[in-house]
């Protein structure tokens, strides 16, 4: 046991170790990689930045129906529906999201009905300040009209499994 | 390319890219396209790495939806070879413009430069005479 030690000591048995460890680490294949220019996997699931959709016509998608306000578990939504219009639909006054509310579980792309509101692929939205999160309608149809291409094929590709 | 643009590609990593970075595309990329805004992507010769080299300001939202699927390994296929009809009504790409002059500001921000009135006011003043 003491003469274990002594050779331990003698030879620095552990500093060795350590700094083989050290290199072993040194030369191995490194996980992080190397953003901005290059950026990780992203599923078509994932849950970031909403947008309001519109039908192919450029008709905006949303009905107003609230089920997204009524399911946001933290109340992030809110919506205000204008009068039924002439062919009948209903559209929002208002539709707002606050962001910083948001937990982006997802839920009121489940909700809807008509697939209007989605939560994109964008996840680089951060702000400066607090007041730029508050988004309205306006902002979210256009992150559908800018996102459309990505938001479609992420449906595309995740229909079979729905 | 002056003295200072030469300090400013070794010591700075938001213009362009870093001397690192352009080495390793000298070293194993391989060229696959360039979007509107002039961001040049490259792939590795295996296919294991895919990156860009972003025209001036090193901004990961600068990336436009089509080039964001292929970077983000959502489809190996790359926006120049895939066939997609945009609608009439699909925008350009907008980064994010948050900390610039276009940073959107909902209605009655005080940030904006020039308040838009609001459709009703945000609360009703109590006034001593409601009771």
């Amino acid at each position: 046991m003491r003469i274990g030690q002594a050779i331990k000591s003698l030879f620095l048995i552990e500093f060795v170790k350590a700094v083989a460890l050290s290199m072993r680490y040194f030369f191995a294949p490194k996980a992080t990689i190397n953003y901005p220019f290059e950026k990780g996997y992203l599923s078509p699931r994932f849950r970031g930045e909403h947008a309001l959709r519109r039908y192919p016509n450029g008709e905006e998608r949303c009905i107003a129906c609230k089920l997204c306000e009524a399911t946001c578990p933290a109340q992030a939504i809110h919506i205000e529906a204008g009068p039924r219009r002439a062919d009948g639909s209903r559209r929002t006054t208002r539709y707002d999201i606050d962001m910083t509310k948001c937990i982006y579980c997802g839920f009121c792309q489940e909700a809807c009905p008509v697939e209007a509101i989605v939560e994109g692929p964008n996840f680089e939205f951060a702000t400066e300040t607090r007041e730029e999160l508050f988004y309205t309608k306006e902002r979210l149809l256009a992150n559908g009209d800018r996102w459309e291409r990505e938001i479609a094929a992420n449906i595309r590709a995740d229909a079979p499994w729905r | 390319m002056s003295l200072k643009d030469v300090f400013i590609q070794i010591f700075t990593w938001w213009n362009g890219a870093t001397v690192g970075t352009r080495f390793f595309t000298w070293r194993k990329g391989v060229r696959v396209g360039e979007d509107d805004q002039g961001n040049v992507y490259y792939q590795s010769y295996d296919g294991k790495h895919r990156w860009v080299i972003y025209n001036g300001y090193a901004e990961a939202s600068r990336i436009p939806p089509g080039w964001h699927g292929w970077i983000h390994w959502r489809t190996d296929t790359p926006p120049t070879e895939a066939e997609y009809e945009p609608h009439p009504w699909e925008k350009p790409h907008m980064p994010n413009p948050t900390g610039t002059d276009q940073a959107i500001f909902p209605p009655g921000s005080l940030y904006r430069k020039k308040p838009v009135p609001m459709a009703r006011p945000a609360h009703e003043a109590w006034r001593p005479d409601d009771g």
